[in-house]
C-alpha cells in the first residue's frame, strides 16, 4: 500500500514537472508572440509592420502596411513623381479588384473623381503643383485574409506590386 | 506594436489603481463592486484595441497581459523590495485578542470585519480567543486563535 503511494507520488511529480516545461516553452512562445508584435510583425504598426516599394520606372513610390489585421486600420502613402503629372492630374490605376479589397475608407488629399475602366478603378487627382510631388494617404480596413497581392501605377506607366499579409 | 504598448500602459495603470485602492479593496468583493469591475472592462475594452476589432489584435493584448503577469511574478520572486512595493506587506490588527485600533482604522477594517473571519475560518466569535489577526497582502484577515486551556 505505502508503495503504491510512492508509485502514484513519483508519477504526479513526473506529471507535473512534464506540466512545468511545458509552461515554460509556452512562456517562451508568448514572449516571442509579444516581441514579433511589437516589431509590427504581427501587426499593422511597428518598424517592420510597413513596406516600401518603387515603379520600375520611378514614376512612384508607395509605403504601406504589410502585415495588416482583417478590418483593422491600415495606410498607403504614395509619392508621385512631378513627371508623372499628365496636363495637370495625376491618373493613379488600382487594376483588377485590389481597391474592393483593400477596403479603402478615406483619400487624402480627396481626388477630384474616381473613375471606373476596364482595368480597374483610376483615382484622378488635380495636381495644385506640378513641379513638386504629390503625396496621397490612403486609410483603408483591408477585406481579405492571409496573403494578398495587387498592383497600382500612373495610368500607363509600370504599376508597383503591393504584397500584404493580413491577419485574421 | 500599438496594442503591445496600450496593453503594457493599461496593465501599469490597474497595477497602480488597485496598490493605491487598498487591501481591502481587493478583498471585499460587494455586488457594487462588481459592476464597477464590469465598468472597467468596458471602459478599458476600447482603449486596448481602439477600433481593430480583429481576432489577432485580441490575441496580442491578451498574450501581452498574461506575460506581464508571468514576468512580474517572476520579477517579485527574486526580489522580496519590489514584491513588498507592488503588494505591500502583511500587518497584525489584534495581538492577544487586543485590536490595534490605529492600524484597522489605516486599513478600513473593524472590528466586526475580523470577527466575520473569525467565525468563518476558526468558528470563534469572541475576540479575546484570537491571538494574532493578520490582514494579508492580499487583504484576507487570518486568524490565529489562542490554545485551548484545559
Amino acid at each position: 500500500m505505502v508503495d503504491q503511494r510512492l508509485n502514484d507520488t513519483g508519477r504526479a511529480i513526473e506529471y507535473q514537472q512534464r506540466e512545468w516545461t511545458t509552461q515554460r516553452i509556452a512562456w517562451v512562445i508568448m514572449t516571442m508572440t509579444v516581441v514579433a508584435a511589437f516589431l509590427g510583425l504581427l501587426g499593422d504598426t511597428g518598424p517592420l509592420a510597413v513596406a516600401n516599394a518603387t515603379a520600375p520606372d520611378g514614376s512612384l513610390q508607395a509605403r504601406y502596411t504589410r502585415f495588416a489585421h482583417h478590418h483593422g486600420p491600415g495606410t498607403l502613402t504614395v509619392e508621385v513623381a512631378p513627371a508623372s503629372v499628365v496636363e495637370g492630374e495625376v491618373r493613379l490605376l488600382f487594376e483588377g479588384d485590389f481597391v474592393r479589397d483593400l477596403g479603402v475608407e478615406s483619400v487624402v488629399p480627396e481626388p477630384d473623381r474616381v473613375e471606373l475602366v476596364p482595368d480597374g478603378v483610376v483615382y484622378v487627382f488635380v495636381a495644385e503643383e506640378p513641379s513638386s510631388p504629390l503625396v496621397v494617404h490612403f486609410s483603408y480596413e483591408h477585406d481579405g485574409y492571409w496573403f494578398q497581392s495587387g498592383q497600382f501605377g500612373i495610368e500607363g506607366a509600370e504599376p508597383v506590386v503591393l504584397s500584404l499579409f493580413v491577419f485574421p | 506594436m500599438d496594442e503591445v504598448l496600450r496593453a503594457v500602459a493599461v496593465y501599469a495603470f490597474l497595477m497602480l489603481i488597485f496598490r493605491f485602492s487598498g487591501k481591502r479593496s481587493l478583498s471585499e468583493t460587494t455586488p457594487f463592486d462588481l459592476v464597477l469591475l464590469l465598468i472597467f472592462s468596458e471602459a478599458l475594452q476600447s482603449a486596448l484595441i481602439d477600433e481593430d476589432n480583429s481576432l489577432t489584435s485580441a490575441l496580442i493584448v491578451i498574450v501581452t497581459l498574461v506575460i506581464l503577469n508571468i514576468g512580474m511574478s517572476i520579477l517579485k520572486q527574486h526580489s522580496p523590495r519590489l514584491e513588498v512595493l507592488l503588494e505591500g506587506v502583511p500587518i497584525i490588527v489584534v495581538e492577544d485578542g487586543k485590536p490595534l485600533y490605529d492600524r484597522m482604522r489605516r486599513a478600513r477594517i473593524d472590528e466586526g470585519d475580523i470577527l466575520a473571519a473569525a467565525r468563518q475560518s476558526q468558528g470563534i466569535n469572541q475576540m479575546d480567543q484570537i491571538r494574532f489577526a493578520v490582514l494579508e497582502r492580499s487583504g484576507a484577515i487570518s486568524i490565529m486563535p489562542k490554545e485551548a486551556t484545559a
